[in-house]
């Protein structure tokens, strides 16, 4: 395919269908209802891009209006159920994939800040400007408090340098790997001094910070973090391991070289704008192609707010977070300093169980509130077949291998699918197919 | 469609029986364990309804057309005002007998003395086919089956059974009262239920902590009395009576004063609740294995090994400090404290204080554990690059009071303060008592009742709770409140609201509530009131 | 929430090993009985100087005018090799019967040098067996953890787990290996809504459905974790119907976290790492009443442990290992108690245990700043640990260390 950034056209024969249309939503979103899903099939593709770019969201950003008293209550599980809350309301649905995209890439963990409070503010410094120019959010977080604590730059002063937090900036969150020397981290390092939090705020130590003459990345003379962070965001390196990642993200957890070059050219050709090059990605035709399709793992919020936006329904968030944080991806407390690895390590025998159960006990109604339930989703199909046929509508978007369709069919036509809780286990049974890991 | 004929079976007369003097109830048939009953039902059922008052104003609007549409259709489902109804079916009074049945649902059967009889059966005629009546002098008598009527004609006709033994002394005057036969419930109930091994067994510490002296009567008492009162205030009142030589077990150390009326301070203005115990927490610690289970006895003679180093090796934790100590202490939970430059804090969390008594000597004692506690709290602190908390001490400086107040730095971050910026624990010692809060005003103001000789009496436990301040704290607060509900509960934004603008409505409504339990005298009484602001 | 999984994320690299190679080589499940090793920790610092009394030295007397009546009823440990002139506390009554008959092993004054007093310290030493330990991050890894890793690469799925608890405590934090925190055994199974009434044959319909054999692909290597899943839960489960207790568990937390590690040791499930605790050893007053009472839950509770495996013939490949974060100062306080000390004895039971006494007693004479002196470093007995186990010792402790000598091979 040549030309797979360009955007993708529906004809007669490829239309944007209910597949389409669940594919975009689960991606850029974390899902969308069946209803819908059927009315943006309706509005059509461009339509369906813009409400998932948040184009025109109804009501106040829930995000905002709700982080001061998220901020009252000081403690890491509620800033993971209010994210949940938030990414259930659905009404910017791309912002909050990113919020996590960046929560994930800055990974920063309270088990060592214990300070729910400054990762909640960067959740919303994430809020604010993910979707804007790399250059302002890389700006904003050469100067987080959260950030420089986690990678101790706070201790890091003219004469006792500590190079924990350039090294990090330098390898993970802009360069990568390769692309600079040791040299440049000690510079980095020299640079960052005097970049420190005082009572959870930022504040910059004039007496701590080392004036004198660095060589950073090719550059001479006096640097502080300020121009750290421009450099670095303006570096084609920078370009390319953001470029990989958002492909692992939202096309295949695989991606092709060539399409890493292609997207990182695209989005130097934007000036470094994240939402305008997403948004791009998901109108290509390569978002569309078969190569995208079902080529990644599902992380554990995907799967858990997948699952529950599909159905459109409303469960606690409390019992959400906890499942999200068992199966591995407790927001706030990343396990490394990479963040998490994502990909297939998120399925392992230990954890399908932990899916599969988790399925099992929502639809069951053991999960808390779960509404409207299982029964009453299912309630508008009166044959089997049609039982069968909504369910794999309303998880699958009704677009799995004939083997699967074939085989989810004779179980609810078997006696197996009778009797108490059997919209539940008819549900729970369109969880247990192997597509359905699949995003 | 013509409604359906009341059959009555034929009565006869039971004058000699079921003399007008004689309390209705002792026409019930001995296999009744409670009975419920009422000497004007009309006038009862006003009265209850005007204590209860009218529909709060402040409810939000949908809620109280909710209510509104509520009345109304019960209303018409009744075919009457329910005074209205109350007089014609029983305004010369009633009475309701339960009888439980093993594996089934319970019977049931009335004696009913209509102010207006042919209303009465008309009304009763509507559930014809589930109800068997008879009619005797100026009496109705209903029950759920043929067989229950029979037995309660029979024993209407001969009233010598249980029921008329029932001793007048126990019977409190009141606008519905419900009188149980315990003795005889735990007869039906130990045929039906497997036999239960001692119930306490099943609750924790704390829970024995709190309800073992309550229990017994409950447990082995003869006749339980409930009413439900008009008042005002609305009042809603149990009270169990022991038989005279009942073992009570080594709960009642656990009574310091043995639930016989004692004095506390006052509430001072703005207060929230207060909780009154009459409950030993030295008794409890002194002797761990009489009270508590065999894993909390290891927990408690943990803590306790932790505590009595707390002040140097000479002091022990049971007998010096907490015997230093007036029991039982008093809860107050008062209003947050208003910092003075104005930033509130994200969350204005109530005050907590705990007030008593204290002799002189166990002043030191406390001052010098207070400060090894805070000492431990901020190397806590420490580890996690907190600011620590810092210690004054407070002189006297005139109102006779002094002691320890400790607070974090003032908040100079981003944004409101946080809400532990709000928690100022302080330990103040003053005309006699001793005062443990989370704010120094708390502590300061429960002195000042000291200081003023403004107390108040009570008997055994008391809960209190002040409609208006807690309203004020519930709007104050209720953007985390709703969100805390909407997080647990997955309700929506506007459902959670509402909870909260529903709950604070009501307790505007309310003056306060109290919740009082006593065992003393041979009888345990429990009584729920309801005061209504006028 | 019947699941009270930890949060650790991570599982096998794709980069090490692709899952359908794993599991297509069966390693998923290892081969034979696996060797289980459970790691008691007596949380608070149990006092050593009365758990393994010298009978004969009046320096204790002296050092000890109250607590030293615990010798009086002191159990002698002379009949047993290297046990002359020591004896166990009095309520250790079956831990001293297994010791004379050879099944138990005490290793005396188990430490480290430059004793921390701190027990956030000293136990975060004894979880990460580093005794230079700057400070904990969030990647310090435990001992145990990095030796579920080591297992985890060779294709076992849940090498490790700790019992009874919530949080996952430091020595089991892993790199890689997925470690849960189980309360009972049904935390790991497949939970269908198959509840009386429902149709016949549910469970098996979902199990097929989640495990097709034709696929290719990304579907097919997520048809095969499912697959794997799927056979291991049932085999647990069909195991711990099949698993009845043969001996008689005392009804504390602690007798019903040992029963949950004589079901999963027993089912040869591949969980051979395990960790639990007994807390509220702190004893700094009134420290004979306390110390009896924890110390009679602590018997009875692996008397009844080591009984059930016994009769399930699963003892010889189960070792237990009864620690502490420290041992406590010789000389007692004014409360009848004693503060933090350094080094203390720990014991050894179950299969693969040389019996008797080992390592040199504590000597009054000649204490460490008040303090037992440790003659055993705690990283020789993890070494006999590890090596019994069959797992590389020197890279899980970072080093060489001599054997203790306390287990057979």
């Amino acid at each position: 395919m040549t030309d797979w950034l360009a955007p993708w056209e529906p004809t007669a024969a490829d239309p944007f269908d209910l597949a389409k249309a669940g594919h975009l939503l689960r991606r850029a979103g974390y899902g969308a209802s069946f209803a819908e899903r059927q009315d943006l099939v309706r509005r059509g593709l461009d339509a369906a891009v813009a409400h998932a770019c948040g184009d025109g969201a109804a009501g106040a950003d829930p995000a905002e209006r709700w982080l001061e008293p998220l901020l009252a209550f000081d403690d890491i599980a509620r800033l993971r159920e209010t994210r949940v809350w938030i990414a259930l309301q659905g009404s910017r649905p791309l912002r909050d994939r990113m919020t996590a995209f960046w929560h994930h890439h800055f990974a920063t963990s309270n088990r060592k800040l214990q300070d729910p409070r400054a990762l909640a503010r960067q959740f919303a410094t994430f809020d604010r400007l993910g979707l804007g120019a790399f250059d302002d959010l890389c700006a904003a977080m050469v100067r987080d408090p959260a950030l420089l604590r986690w990678l101790d730059n706070d201790v890091n002063l003219r004469g006792k340098p500590n190079e924990n937090f350039a090294r990090e900036w330098l390898e993970l969150f802009t360069l990568g790997r390769g692309n600079y020397s040791e040299s440049d981290v000690r510079a980095a390092a020299r640079a960052c001094t005097g970049y420190t939090v005082v009572r959870g705020e930022f504040a910059f130590v004039g007496g701590e910070h080392d004036r004198g003459e660095v060589e950073l990345l090719g550059a001479r003379g006096p640097t502080d973090g300020d121009e750290l962070a421009r450099r670095t965001a303006a570096h084609p390196a920078s370009a390319r391991l953001l470029a990989a990642k958002w492909l692992r993200w939202f096309v295949h957890q695989e991606p092709e070289p060539a399409w890493v070059g292609e997207l990182a050219a695209c989005y130097e050709q934007r000036g470094r704008d994240v939402g305008a090059t997403l948004r791009v990605l998901v109108r290509s035709r390569l978002f569309f192609s078969p190569a995208a399709r079902r080529g990644i793992v599902k992380s554990p919020s995907e799967f858990v707010l997948g699952t529950v936006r599909a159905c459109g329904a409303r469960a606690a968030p409390k019992q959400l977070a906890s499942a999200i944080a068992a199966m591995g991806e407790a927001w706030g407390e990343p396990a490394t300093v990479e963040g998490w690895r994502g990909g297939r390590a998120w399925l392992t025998p230990a954890t399908w169980l932990l899916r599969s159960n988790f399925a099992a006990e929502l639809f069951a109604g053991r999960l808390g509130p779960f509404a409207p339930g299982a029964d009453a989703l299912l309630a508008p199909a009166t044959s089997r077949a049609d039982r069968a046929q909504l369910a794999l509508d309303l998880l699958l978007d009704g677009d799995c291998s004939p083997a699967s369709r074939e085989r989810l069919l004779a179980f609810a036509a078997s006696p197996a699918a009778d009797g108490p809780g059997a919209a539940g286990a008819l549900l729970h049974a369109v969880t247990a197919l192997p597509e359905y890991q699949l995003l | 469609m013509r409604a359906p004929a009341l059959r009555l079976a034929a009565g006869w007369s039971l004058l000699a029986a079921v003399a007008a003097q004689r309390p209705l109830r002792s026409a019930m048939p001995d296999d009744v364990v409670a009975v419920v009953e009422t000497d004007d039902a009309g006038a009862s059922a006003g009265r209850l309804l005007d204590a209860l008052g009218a529909v709060p104003k402040q409810l939000p609007e949908a809620v109280r057309t909710e209510i509104a549409v509520a009345l109304t259709g019960a209303r018409l489902w009744l075919g009457a005002a329910p005074g209205e109804l109350g007089r014609q079916l029983a305004a010369g009074g009633a009475v309701i007998g339960i009888a439980p049945r093993t594996g089934g649902k319970p019977d049931w059967c009335a004696v009913l003395r209509p102010g207006d009889r042919p209303a009465a059966e008309k009304f009763l005629a509507r559930f014809a086919d589930r109800i068997a009546v008879a009619a005797a002098d100026d009496l109705l008598l209903v029950a759920g089956s043929p067989a229950m009527r029979d037995r309660l004609l029979s024993r209407a006709q001969n009233g010598a059974g249980r029921w008329a033994k029932w001793p007048d002394a126990d019977v409190p005057k009141a606008e519905f009262r419900a009188l149980v036969d315990l003795a005889a419930l735990r007869e039906v109930m130990a045929r039906s239920a497997d036999q239960q091994a001692d119930p306490l067994a099943r609750l924790d510490g704390g829970g024995r902590w709190l309800l073992a002296p309550l229990l017994p009567a409950l447990l082995q008492g003869e006749r339980l009395c409930a009413v439900l009162d008009g008042g005002p205030p609305l009042r809603l009142a149990l009270r169990a009576t022991l038989p005279a030589a009942s073992p009570t077990g080594p709960w009642r150390e656990l009574l310091p004063k043995q639930h016989q009326e004692r004095i506390i301070l006052a509430p001072p203005e703005g207060t929230l609740a207060v909780l009154a115990l009459d409950r030993s927490v030295r008794a409890l610690l002194a002797q761990p294995k009489h009270f508590l289970r065999p894993a909390e006895v290891a927990n408690a003679q943990a803590f306790l090994s932790v505590a009595d180093r707390l002040d140097g090796a000479r002091t022990s934790f049971v007998a010096d400090l907490l015997g230093g100590l007036g029991e039982p202490w008093t809860l107050y939970v008062l209003r947050g404290a208003e910092p003075d430059d104005g930033a509130l804090p994200e969350l204005l969390l109530p005050s907590f204080a705990i007030a008593t008594t204290a002799t002189a000597a166990v002043e030191p004692i406390l001052s010098r554990t207070a400060q090894a506690l805070l000492l431990i709290a901020n190397t806590e602190r420490a580890q996690r690059r907190q600011l620590p908390y810092v210690l004054r001490a407070v002189r006297d400086d005139g109102d006779g009071v002094h002691g320890l107040e400790a607070a974090l730095p003032d908040w100079r971050g981003p944004g409101r303060p946080p809400t532990a910026q709000g928690v100022a624990p302080a330990l103040l010692f003053g005309h006699g008592h001793v005062a443990l809060a989370t704010s120094p005003d708390a502590a300061r103001a429960l002195l000042a009742q000291a200081a003023a000789g403004r107390t108040a009496k009570v008997r055994g436990d008391l809960l209190q709770l002040f409609g208006a301040p807690c309203a004020a704290a519930v709007d104050r607060d209720q953007a985390p409140l709703v969100l805390g509900r909407m997080l647990d509960e997955g309700e929506t934004e506007a459902a959670a609201t509402r909870f909260f603008q529903v709950l604070a409505a009501l307790l505007a409504a309310l003056d306060r509530v109290e919740l009082r339990a006593c065992a003393a005298g041979g009888a345990t009484e429990v009584e729920l009131g309801l005061w209504r602001r006028p | 929430m019947p699941h009270r999984w930890n949060r650790r994320a991570f599982l096998q690299s794709a980069a090490v090993l692709p899952f359908a190679a794993a599991l297509r080589g069966g390693a998923w499940l290892p081969r034979g009985n696996p060797r289980t090793l459970l790691v008691l920790e007596l949380e608070g610092g149990n006092d050593g100087l009365n758990t393994v009394i010298p009978l004969d030295d009046a320096r204790y007397a002296q050092l000890r005018p109250t607590l030293q009546s615990a010798r009086r009823g002191a159990l002698p440990l002379g009949a047993a090799p290297g046990g002359g002139g020591f004896g166990l506390h009095m309520a250790l009554a079956k831990v001293h019967a297994r010791v004379l008959a050879g099944s138990a092993a005490v290793l005396h004054a188990v430490g480290y040098p430059s004793p921390d007093r701190s027990h956030f310290r000293s136990r975060d030493i004894w979880h990460t067996a580093d005794p230079r330990l700057a400070a904990v991050r969030a990647d310090t890894t435990g001992w145990l953890g990095r030796a579920a890793d080591r297992l985890a690469t060779a294709g076992a799925g849940l090498p490790a787990a700790e019992i009874g608890g919530t949080e996952l405590p430091l020595l089991l934090r892993s790199a890689n290996a997925m470690v849960p925190s189980l309360r009972r055994a049904e935390d790991f199974a497949l939970q269908v809504d198959d509840a009386a009434g429902a149709g016949p044959g549910r469970r098996a319909a979902i199990e097929a459905l989640a495990a097709p054999r034709a696929d290719q692909g990304l579907v097919g290597e997520v048809a095969h974790v499912a697959s794997a899943a799927i056979e291991q839960a049932g085999r647990l489960r069909a195991a711990l119907q099949r698993y009845q207790p043969r001996a008689d568990y005392p009804d504390s937390p602690l007798g019903r976290d040992l029963q949950l590690v004589a079901r999963m040791a027993i089912a040869g499930f591949g969980t051979r790492l395990l960790h639990t605790g007994l807390g509220g050893f702190d004893t700094h007053a009134r420290q004979l009443p306390t110390q009896q009472a924890l110390l009679q839950e602590l018997d009875l509770a692996l008397d009844a442990l080591l009984q059930d495996l016994g009769r399930h013939d699963a003892l010889a490949d189960t070792l237990v290992l009864v620690h502490s974060e420290f041992g406590r100062r010789v000389l007692e306080n004014d409360s009848q108690g004693t503060d933090h000390g350094a080094a203390a004895p720990v014991l050894l039971l179950g299969g693969g245990v040389r019996g008797g006494v080992h390592g040199k007693g504590p000597d009054l004479g000649d204490l460490l700043d008040g303090d037992v002196r440790p003659t055993t470093d705690f990283r020789s007995v993890y070494r006999d640990l590890l090596d019994w186990l069959s797992i590389d010792a020197a890279s899980v402790l970072d080093g060489e260390f001599a054997p203790a000598g306390a287990c057979a091979r």
